[in-house]
């Protein structure tokens, strides 16, 4: 098992997880489903190096997987928590 | 209070935010599927999913730039960890932002109304007045009103800004962007 930073991952996998730590939950998760899930969005979220130009497009690319999730109780967390961070970032765009 | 000439006495906010509108639409066609005779569920209504709804109602409230409910929502929502990155370094900028334009679009103001611009409306005039003064605005007890002071470093943060929302070529764009956005929605 390996975190985002195997050289199977994509260069921005790599890069957002250049400045944080995962706990031991977020890298068994992120092993798992190394791309859509609330593991990965919180490394995004919590990232400083990222503008929010870099985060929209990031958040951009998950959203094919998010129309394709079936949406039941367990991933309603995690639908909720992809859009309002979509939505944020996009906010954000115009701010900063 | 006093304007600077050429300025509108409502505060100009350039957000590019269509963008954010074109995806509460997909969000609403993806949660809220309906039966084509039936309304769609707004996406403010979608409970179930509870960052949604205030996301949304913060896009509405900048896009409508309803100053009071942007910080309210900010302030009074539990955001998730995942989500409280984005919505402090939202409410820090958009403070900062609006300060900046508050210096550039006022010669005077009252205290209540900096107050609202600046989401501080919950504080005491007192501790209102300390923090812009602390900001180089002035106070001027005898007539009630803080005169701001716009900072040269100000201007071009301001002057893109202001020029986008006078039609510059930024500005047609986000227009024809808005008309089809409206279009969308008849």
């Amino acid at each position: 098992m390996t975190p985002v930073s195997s050289d199977s991952t994509s260069s921005r996998n790599r890069e957002s997880s250049n400045s944080i730590q995962p706990t031991q939950a977020a890298i068994m998760a992120l092993a798992s489903n190394p791309t859509f899930s609330v593991e990965y969005i919180a490394t995004l979220t919590a990232n400083t190096q990222h503008t929010p130009h870099i985060l929209v497009e990031l958040l951009a690319d998950l959203e094919a997987s998010a129309i394709t999730t079936t949406l039941t109780q367990r991933t309603t967390n995690l639908i909720s928590t992809y859009y309002s961070a979509f939505l944020l970032s996009l906010l954000l765009i115009d701010d900063v | 209070m006093s304007f600077t000439p050429g300025t509108s006495t409502n505060l100009i906010f350039s957000y590019h935010s269509n963008e954010a509108r074109f995806l509460s639409k997909r969000i609403s066609s993806h949660l809220a599927p309906t039966l084509p005779s039936q309304p769609p569920t707004p996406v403010s209504d979608l409970a179930v999913y509870p960052f949604i709804p205030p996301t949304y109602n913060l896009l509405k409230a900048v896009y409508t730039r309803s100053y009071s409910s942007i910080y309210n929502i900010l302030l009074s929502t539990s955001w998730s960890p995942e989500l409280e990155p984005l919505a402090s370094t939202f409410l820090e900028h958009f403070r900062r932002k609006t300060f900046k334009l508050l210096s550039y679009a006022y010669t005077t103001i009252t205290p209540s109304q900096a107050a609202t611009y600046l989401g501080l409306e919950n504080k005491s005039e007192q501790v209102v007045l300390e923090k812009l003064i602390a900001e180089g605005w002035i106070w001027d007890g005898d007539q009630g009103l803080l005169k701001t002071v716009a900072k040269g470093d100000d201007d071009e943060d301001v002057e893109g800004v202001i020029s986008e929302a006078k039609g510059g070529k930024d500005g047609r764009i986000e227009r024809l962007t808005g008309l089809v956005t409206h279009l969308t929605e008849i």
